[in-house]
């Protein structure tokens, strides 16, 4: 069938049943070419599962093509999407918030600045550690004082995407951007070292009770930290009458 | 079970699990039971540990690494006893031979440290 066919057909179904046609095809790639067949893929998108969307998205992650598809996410699917691909065996994997920052990097400031307040601070100074220095003797007191911003001559970026990620803080919200920089530069360090490892615990135990919500809606039991623990082999722990 | 018993009937899990089901030892409410259990553990094996969501190949290599774990955990368990591993298997979620499983794999990593990360890399 011609493609221009196949999607007049396809629009004249009514939203749940291109749903479950579109959940029913396992190939990512054919599943993704289905949410094209709708001239806006908002709506399909965000009423799909975030699963089915993240294995979507997976087939293009690092090219710069999944940064077309990510601003049509909710910002609900977009923490959990989060919540799934960024932490592995339960602590931040740096390669997936590289990929990640690099998509995000392309999106629009209005979508990027919607999906950066669903990134916790701590996670977020992680992905931009080491990506900007700024050259000053007085460092801690220019982000005190409130006189730099993306565009002052002090900041040094090594690449485009993190000066659009700090374009984005900045333009969203100046207090964010500030205690973004308190973190990434880790200023009165054994203080905020202290803080910063704080922050990403409290960041770890929020997304682990985020997620065990969304588990026990799904109807599963069985939780991350009974996956990843271990038991003592000599001492079993099981049920035999 | 179905397809547990037809992805690998060598599996000692599915040797148990026919056993008592022939025997009428395991209800088919708790195979029901067991299928989503193994399930729950597919799901969030794949959601820790998958770094390319949409290969398939490797979401199925996780869940069969779930499945595996839960045979190995069982045979450690019951000491390859098919009528303890069944007794078992109607007491216990499986969530417990997977951590037994996933302990033995780790321990035998540490013990032969040359060895490839075959199921848990």
């Amino acid at each position: 069938m011609p493609i221009e066919e196949a999607e007049l057909v396809f629009q004249g179904y009514p939203t749940n049943k291109q749903l479950e046609i579109i959940s029913a095809t396992r190939d990512p790639r054919k599943r993704e070419e289905l949410y094209y067949f709708v001239p806006d893929c908002t709506e399909l998108i965000q009423l799909s599962s975030t699963e089915d969307v993240l294995q979507i998205l997976s087939t293009s992650l690092g090219t710069g093509y999944a940064s077309i598809l990510i601003p049509c996410l909710s910002s609900d699917q977009f923490e959990e999407m989060m919540d799934i691909v960024i932490w592995k065996n339960g602590e931040l994997d740096q390669k997936s918030l590289d990929i990640w920052l690099f998509e995000l990097s392309l999106c629009d400031d209005e979508d990027l600045s919607r999906f950066l307040h669903r990134i916790d601070i701590g996670i977020l100074a992680s992905m931009l550690r080491g990506r900007f220095e700024i050259n000053s003797e007085f460092l801690a007191l220019m982000i005190e004082s409130g006189t730099i911003d993306p565009s002052s001559k002090e900041i040094q970026f090594k690449d485009d995407r993190s000066k659009h990620i700090l374009d984005a803080v900045w333009a969203a919200d100046e207090n964010l951007f500030t205690r973004l920089l308190y973190e990434v530069f880790e200023l009165d360090k054994e203080e905020l070292t202290s803080e910063f490892d704080a922050s990403l615990e409290k960041a770890k135990e929020e997304r682990d009770q985020r997620v065990e919500v969304r588990d026990r809606q799904m109807g599963i039991q069985v939780t991350e930290e009974q996956i990843l623990q271990t038991v003592d082999l000599k001492k079993l722990d099981l049920k035999d009458r | 079970m179905s397809d547990i018993i037809g992805y690998e009937n060598r599996l000692f899990l599915a040797k148990v699990i026919s056993h008592g089901v022939n025997t009428d030892e395991i209800s088919l409410e708790r195979v029901e039971e067991m299928k989503q259990e193994v399930a729950e553990i597919s799901h969030k094996l794949v959601a820790i540990k998958a770094d390319d969501f949409s290969s398939n190949f490797e979401i199925k290599h996780h869940v069969r690494t779930g499945i595996e774990m839960i045979n190995l955990g069982l045979e450690h368990g019951s000491q390859k006893d098919i009528t303890k591993a069944t007794r078992l298997l109607n007491k216990n979620h499986l969530v417990k031979f997977f951590q037994i499983g996933n302990s033995l794999k780790k321990e035998s990593r540490h013990e032969i440290s040359s060895s490839e990360e075959i199921f848990l890399s």
